[in-house]
Parts: structure tokens; sequence; C-alpha cells
């Protein structure tokens, strides 16, 4: 390690102490994962674009009441 | 609790404990800040990446083998989330646009009575900012993290013979941005009659 590798060294280094993380990192941190598990946790929504996928089931479980309403009511 | 080693917190991470993320956050926070600013050249954006670090050792603590060191983990990931957020910004930002917003920042940070030893570090950080990234990775892990060319392949898994090229050429643009720096002072030259 030459004059100016030291120098380099001791510059970078005298740089980096100088410089500090932000002071709520911790509680931003936490309060990220508390957001994220809450997320998880939470029940789906309803989508626009399940739409045609509640109808048709709605539909068969319908066409299935009424099947099995039938049938009783043939038996 | 605080006491623990990093093994043992990163256990208990893994068995849930949240406040074992903490103790450990508060531990590596000032390592994982300083590498990835000295990489990105942004507070704002190694404040995001220490969050981001954070978050993925919450996330795969059950990947973590507890046999080995926590550190060079830290290091890894740190370097890469840093890499990814330079080459990312690199689409959008022109070098012009990047060096004159790091000169903003970096006067912004400065109180008015820094001193000439201050500005010399600015100026070397700045004509480290200005290395190609993956110089300027190993130029920081060696000489800000003090990390020895084998442990520095081994976090960025590529041979020690890349690491030394690497170190080299940085080594000789950082020694030309001062050697200019020199340059600019006067000599004084003394006549023995």
């Amino acid at each position: 390690m030459d004059a100016i590798d030291r120098k380099i060294k001791q510059s970078l280094k005298q740089w980096a102490s100088g410089q500090r993380p932000p002071a709520n990192g911790r509680a931003r941190l936490m309060a990220e994962i508390a957001y994220k598990n809450s997320k998880t946790e939470k029940p789906p929504t309803f989508l626009a674009v399940n739409i045609p996928n509640e109808i048709f089931s709605w539909v068969m479980v319908y066409s299935c009441e009424k099947g099995v309403t039938a049938l009783r009511l043939v038996s | 609790m605080q006491n623990a080693s990093d093994r043992e917190l990163v256990l208990q991470l893994q068995a849930g404990r949240l406040d074992a993320l903490g103790i450990l956050y508060d531990r590596h926070r000032h390592m994982v800040y300083r590498t990835a600013l000295a990489i990105a050249g942004e507070p704002e954006a190694a404040a995001d990446l220490l969050q981001d670090v954070f978050l993925r050792l919450y996330r795969f603590a059950e990947r973590i083998d507890v046999s080995r060191p926590l550190e060079p983990w830290l290091y890894r990931v740190t370097t890469n989330l840093s890499y990814t957020w330079v080459k990312r910004r690199r689409r959008w930002f022109s070098p012009l646009e990047d060096i004159a917003e790091w000169l903003a920042s970096s006067k912004k940070q400065n109180p008015p009575y820094a001193s000439e030893r201050d500005e010399e570090s600015q100026q070397i950080q700045q004509a480290v900012s200005n290395l190609p990234i993956q110089q300027r990775i190993v130029i920081v892990l060696y000489y800000i993290n003090d990390l020895s060319l084998q442990e520095i392949a081994e976090i960025l898994e590529i041979p020690e013979g890349t690491v030394k090229s690497r170190l080299h050429y940085g080594r000789q643009a950082l020694k030309k941005t001062l050697g200019l720096q020199e340059g600019l002072v006067p000599v004084i030259q003394y006549e023995f009659t």
C-alpha cells in the first residue's frame, strides 16, 4: 500500500464515518413489516374483473339447488 | 438479547421474533447504509436500500445458513441491490445529470464550516462515484469496509483475479484524479547554496 493508497483509504473512511443512516430507520422498517403482514392477512377484495366468474358460480349454485329441489319434488 | 450473537438473533428471527430483527438492524445499519451510499451516491437511495436489505433479511430469514457469518450475506444483498438501483437509474439519467445531482446533494450535506480535509474526502468520494459501477463496488468494499480480496471475491461470487483487476483499474482512476488535484498545489522548491 503506497502513500496515495493510504490517502484514498483515509479519505474514504473519513467521509464514510460522517454518514449517518436515518434516525427513524428502525421504526420505518417495523412499520413496513407490520403493513406487509396486515396486507397478507386481509380478506380478498371484490374486483370488477371477477364479475363474470361470480355470475357463473352463482348460476351453477342456483341451478344445482333448483335441480336438487326439482329432484325432491319428483321423488 | 442485546448481547446475543448474530447467529442467535437469526435463529430467533427464524422463530418469528421481530425484536431480533430490530437488534440486527441497530448492529449493522451503519455498515449497510455507508456501503449503499458509497455505491449509489444518494442519501435518499441509501436509506431506501438500507430498508430493503433488512426487509429481505426478514423475508428470507428461513433461508439463511446460520452456520455461516451474517455479514457477508448483508454485504452481498447490499451490493446487489445497490448495483440494480444504479443500473436502473442510469437508464433514466445521463451521467452529466448524475454528477450535477451528486454535487448538489454533497453541497447540501456540507456545513458552511466544513474543513479542507472534509472537502478532500468529498472530492475523493466524488471520484469514486464516477467510477464504473463494478470497480466502484470493489473499491468501496476494499477501502471503506476493509475486506480482503478473497472476502470480496466470495461476496461478489467472482474470481479473485477479477477482484484484483477491478481494484487495479479503480485505483488507477482514483490516483489519476488525485494526481490532477495534487498538480494544482504549488510545489515549494528549495535552493541549497
